[in-house]
């Protein structure tokens, strides 16, 4: 890679920001941020000191300082054990407080206040990302539409190998299991592209599952349910066994006519013969 | 030849191909200058059949330093492939990048961190302990030929092949037979099974050493630090090991036979795996940090010039982490969706452990206070530590935050994490005690300069490379990406890879020091056996010590026994009076575990392609060898008073010269007032040996190891037990408990067992009142309904197979298999065992070593009774009860 590109894209992240979890776009990402910055604020109180007070003793007590008072056989202290058992007891009650109440408040199958949330199915595929709309009986292919300032209920599941499913803008990841149903509560405040992928490792094709999420305004998703309602391809169970068979760096695909019970077929296993070869 | 064919070789793949051709080169460039030197014999009889501690301990250490090589080699392609596979496939194709992903993280775990640390263990612990050897100096070898013969298994498979594709904790299902076809796997499982027996052996070894096993007066609180943590590893060995056994055999079922624990079909639970797995896998973790922790709390100490701070403190600690290691499994899937109750709770025990390690690095600041601090390179390093580990271990309270982990789960930020905490940790840990302990190993000290040089290219290499990979997490990129497509991400990833060539300096560094100290070795010569003013037991002996370790075993009589003694003769300028030496008996050299990894090497290598014929000949083979060991006379040989009297008078002369203070910087510390410790501490305490009087008899450390081992195998029942639980009612549409299970012939089943414990038992007694006739007919009944209830559980299994309830029928039924297939396969261990025993006891009558077998034959054997009760009431009354 040639330095000027390498330069341009380090400008590019800290002007545009590079689309991690400390930038953002939806109220659980918000809230993970900020208790991923407390937490660490609170460590650093302790942190920072100890990494001082190591140099610090160190460099006071070296051999060849004669100032420094030769203590030989202190080896203990009540006092001092009581505060070095005290300390590490009192951050720990306060951020397992933090811990307790965060798993629960952002406890990912707690649904987001609002208005009614969009559901939305997602099947983990070798190696791609099915989302499903059921309501609308749309599907995508790597790559997600989703109204800005709307609750998304994602239900979860695999055809087969595990994959985590997560977009960091937007927060929580969660695992996708075969036979299982995962469920996650999401939503984007901003229009914008977000980058999703797998965060867990599922196999040859594992580093090609990216995919876009387009957070969009109610008035242009509308505009892509009716696109894709008049032009895509259909998702019948032939069709969906083709796209099971494995594949890699799959390109983005729409479909319209989903079968309703896509979703608890693949759930169950009853689409038929859908492994790799 | 199974499933060996010509296809296995990877012709068509430059890298691995060009790499295997380069080391089999220079395999067989070393072999043939060893066989040119003629050091054929000396290694033989001085290395491979050792059974000295001190000699496997730096065995261990050695193949340990190779095999970070190995993983660093794979650790620089990995950072190499992804500064540059922005939007391109880089120069790894990801089925040859998700090996090396694996196989790094499984050499780094397995055959680095936790070699090494077992490595230091086995050197020191005996030398601290003020003993002359480990509680079974044969096993002790066994272990680490079968942990060499794990190393060489994963290493063919970089030529005959392929490793696992599936991450080094190969989950299911991707580890199952459906998606990863191919034999990368099954390395992966028969290599870390085989390993696993001998840590396992390793863990119960030590165990009954520490607790047995000790210089007279040196109490459990006056052990050292060091001693106390190898202790809490050990005991997470037996504990935990137990259960990755377990779940890898169930795997490797799956993967065999058709069993379906982690399939995802008939009722199979890959969930179950990532528990179990972590069960193990958490202890784990503390299995190598633990003895770390102790490293770094003996040069603190020592390079202080002080007693470590708070010893009873660090005692606790280390207990308590020990402890809690087993009740924070789950911070490892808090994305599976367990929800909030349960994941807030594993969060916060978690990060209870932070207090007990938060105590550590206070204690160990406090240490440095009112010391003389000297920066020699052990202590570089521990000071290291400290700053790099509190920064870990404040990155890893944060992912014990479950809505931070959300959002950090599998992202490169957990990457760094654990690598500041294994660097930081284990490895700094590591290269502390090579260093500190180096001269006592060899006779000379390494090289400072070059120690140095290589220190701070490690350090900073370490910082450059995985402070970037913090940021990366940050930024939502995730593990294990052949490949990606964020342009953002590429210029943290190319610093990265500029780290990861430090680290390369400093190992290049590590090299030279080893080679420059040999050549200089005569400078660097550590005369006196005390090079950096210790504190503990094995800087009394000579460096290197003498085989024995102690002539006469030290009397101890408070914490740092070695301090007080050598204060006293400094003050005096004379050494201790000449004690009155005694003959003593050593254990002799074996063969037996280098004998047995051969066939070990057999074994695996044939079941994971397939090939039945040698499998037979490998197990027949390993158990013919244990044969032959227990069958010898004479297993020690005897070193006379005379010739101790030599050798240790050599060692008192050398000493000379710390005791006039002419080593440079020994000399007695002037202490104001009466002394805190040691003598005060003596003085107050009735009997100055603390009421320990010195190793237990050869009959109670057998027993009590047994017993040890017997804990063990109860855990790995309980794993294949809770398998069962979890999937009882996994029946997928087949036969359920209750009308499948044959009561009756179960019940006759229990009868014969029960009675053969009864039979073994008064054969046991017969051997005690030295009766062969007696003992002979009891071992006989025992054995007889022995094979009675395996012909009774086996047609109860042809049954049931030939009713469709198999195996692989359903979930339940392969957990049903398995566990009461388990009994069944220590059955026939037993009977094997028993007809062994009995042809000794004929041809040997009751020579004192297999009348201690006996003792742990007939302990063994009521523990399958006791297993088999919980397995009939549990599984069979339970099952078919209405």
């Amino acid at each position: 890679m040639r330095l000027d590109r390498m330069l341009s894209s380090v400008a590019l992240c800290a002007l545009s920001g590079c689309g991690g979890v400390l930038e953002p776009r939806g109220p659980v990402g918000a809230a993970e941020k900020l208790i991923l910055i407390d937490s660490l604020a609170v460590m650093l109180v302790i942190v920072v000191p100890v990494i001082l007070a190591t140099i610090g003793f160190a460099w006071w007590f070296r051999a060849t300082n004669a100032r420094a008072k030769y203590l030989p056989d202190w080896n203990f202290s009540g006092h001092l054990e009581l505060i070095i058992w005290a300390v590490p007891t009192l951050v720990i009650t306060f951020l397992g407080g933090i811990a307790w109440f965060g798993s629960h408040t952002l406890d990912p199958y707690r649904g987001l206040p609002g208005p009614k949330p969009i559901e939305v199915e997602v099947v983990s595929l070798d190696w791609k990302w099915l989302f499903i709309y059921p309501d609308e009986r749309l599907a995508s292919v790597n790559q997600l539409i989703i109204p800005v300032g709307t609750p998304l209920h994602f239900r979860l599941t695999s055809s087969g190998v595990m994959n985590s499913f997560f977009v960091p803008q937007l927060g929580s990841q969660i695992y996708t299991m075969a036979g299982m149903i995962s469920q996650l509560n999401l939503q984007a405040d901003t229009p914008g592209n977000y980058h999703g992928l797998s965060a867990q490792f599922s196999g040859e094709g594992f580093a090609g599952m990216g995919f876009e999420v387009r957070a969009v305004s109610a008035e242009d998703y509308a505009r892509w349910i009716a696109d894709t309602r008049a032009a895509a391809a259909t998702l019948d169970t032939t069709a969906y066994l083709e796209l099971a068979q494995p594949s890699k760096n799959t390109p983005a695909a729409v479909f319209r006519s989903v079968d309703p019970g896509l979703f608890e077929a693949i759930v169950n296993e009853t689409v038929q013969s859908a492994g790799p070869p | 030849m199974g499933k060996l064919t010509w296809s296995a070789i990877p012709f068509d793949q430059p890298i691995p191909l060009i790499t295997s051709i380069i080391l089999i080169i220079s395999i067989l460039g070393i072999l043939a200058w060893i066989t040119a030197r003629g050091h054929w014999t000396y290694l033989w009889r001085e290395w491979f059949t050792s059974v000295d501690h001190k000699r496997i301990g730096i065995m261990y250490c050695i193949l340990a330093l190779v095999m970070l090589i190995r993983g660093f080699a794979d650790a620089i392609m990995m950072r190499g492939q992804q500064a540059v596979a922005l939007h391109s496939q880089g120069y790894l194709v990801a089925e040859h990048f998700d090996q090396i992903f694996s196989a790094h993280g499984t050499i780094m775990i397995f055959f680095v961190a936790m070699t090494f640390m077992i490595g230091l263990m086995n050197f020191v612990v005996p030398l601290q302990l003020g003993v002359r050897d480990v509680a079974f100096p044969t096993f002790n070898s066994t272990s680490f030929w079968l942990t060499a013969t794990a190393v060489l298994l994963v290493n063919i498979s970089l030529f005959i092949g392929e490793f696992a594709q599936t991450g080094w904790l190969v989950y299911p299902p991707l580890s199952e037979l459906r998606y990863s076809p191919g034999v990368g796997v099954d390395y992966y499982l028969w290599a870390i099974q085989i390993s696993g027996i001998g840590t396992l052996l390793t863990g119960v070894n030590f165990v009954t050493t520490i607790l047995k096993i000790r210089a007279p007066g040196m109490t459990l609180t006056r052990m050292p630090i060091f001693c106390w943590t190898a202790l809490a590893a050990s005991l997470l060995i037996v504990a935990a090991f137990p259960i990755l056994t377990a779940t890898l055999g169930m795997l490797l079922l799956d993967r065999y036979l058709g069993f379906h624990f982690f399939t995802t079909d008939f009722g199979g639970n890959p969930m179950m795996y990532v528990n179990l797995i972590w069960a193990w896998g958490h202890p784990e973790v503390y299995i190598l940090i633990l003895p770390a922790f102790g490293v770094f709390s003996e040069v603190f100490s020592t390079f202080s010039g002080k007693p470590l701070f708070g010893y009873r403190s660090m005692i606790i600690a280390t207990m308590a982490i020990c402890i809690l290691s087993f009740l924070v499994w789950l911070h490892h899937f808090f994305t599976m969706g367990a929800g909030a109750n349960v994941n807030g709770f594993f969060g916060i025990m978690t990060m209870i452990i932070a207090v007990p390690t938060g105590v550590k690095i206070f204690n160990w600041l406090f240490t440095m206070w009112g010391g003389r601090v000297r920066f020699q390179v052990p202590m570089l390093w521990s000071i290291a530590f400290i700053v790099t580990f509190v920064i870990g271990g404040m990155t890893g309270v944060l992912l014990a935050v479950p809505p931070a982990d959300f959002v950090l789960h599998n992202s490169l930020f957990l990457v760094a994490h654990f690598h500041n905490v294994v660097i930081g940790g284990v490895l700094f840990g590591a290269f502390a005690g090579y260093t500190y302990w180096f001269p006592k190993a060899f006779g000379f000290k390494l090289d400072e300069r070059f120690g140095k040089a290589a220190f701070w290219f490690w350090v900073v290499g370490f910082y450059v490379a995985f402070m970037p990979l913090y940021v990366l997490g940050l930024k939502g990129m995730t593990r294990r990406m052949q490949h990606y497509d964020v342009p953002a991400w590429q210029p943290w990833l190319i610093v990265a890879a500029v780290g990861a060539g430090l680290i390369l300096c400093g190992i290049a560094c590590q090299v030279v020091q080893l080679v420059v100290s040999i050549r200089n070795r005569e400078q660097l010569r550590d005369l006196t056996g005390d090079p950096w003013d210790g504190r503990t037991l094995e800087w009394i002996t000579g460096s290197p010590p003498p085989p024995f370790n102690f002539a006469v075993l030290p009397n101890v009589v408070a914490e740092e026994a070695y301090w007080d003694i050598k204060q006293i003769a400094l003050e005096s300028r004379r050494l201790t009076d000449l004690p009155e030496y005694k003959s003593i008996e050593m254990p002799r050299n074996s063969p037996t575990g280098f004998v047995v990894a051969f066939f070990a090497v057999l074994t695996g290598f044939a079941l994971i392609w397939q090939i039945w014929w040698m499998v037979i000949i490998g197990l027949i083979g390993a158990f013919g060898t244990f044969v032959v060991f227990a069958w010898r006379d004479h297993s020690e040989y005897k070193l006379s008073a005379t010739e101790l009297k030599r050798i240790d008078g050599e060692r008192r002369k050398a000493r000379v010269a710390l005791v006039e203070g002419k080593e440079q910087g020994i000399t007695a510390v002037k202490y104001k007032g009466p002394r805190a410790h040691g003598s005060k501490q003596a003085a107050v305490t009735a009997q100055p040996d603390g009421g320990f009087k010195g190793p237990a008899s050869k009959r109670i450390v057998t027993g009590y190891g047994f017993w040890i081992f017997l804990l063990s195998d109860f855990i790995l029942f309980a794993g294949f037990y809770a398998a069962y639980a979890v999937l009882s009612h996994a029946t997928a549409g087949g036969p359920a408990p209750k009308n499948l299970f044959d009561l009756k012939t179960v019940a006759i089943e229990t009868a014969c067992l029960l009675l053969s414990s009864f039979t073994c038992g008064m054969a046991t007694l017969a051997s005690s009142a030295r009766n062969l006739r007696w003992t002979q007919i009891g071992y006989l009944i025992t054995g007889a309904l022995g094979v009675v209830f395996l012909t009774l559980e086996f047609t109860e299994f042809a049954r049931m197979i030939g009713h469709g309830a198999g195996p692989g029928r359903s979930a339940f039924l392969s957990a049903f298999f398995a566990l009461v297939g388990l009994h069944g396969l220590h059955v026939s261990i037993g009977l094997l065992w028993l007809g062994t025993m009995m042809a000794q006891f004929w041809a040997k009558g009751f020579r004192a070593d297999i009348v201690r077998r006996a003792l742990c034959f007939g302990l063994f054997w009521h523990a399958l009774d006791i297993i088999w009760v919980g397995i009939f009431t549990n599984v069979y009354l339970l099952g078919t009860s209405p």
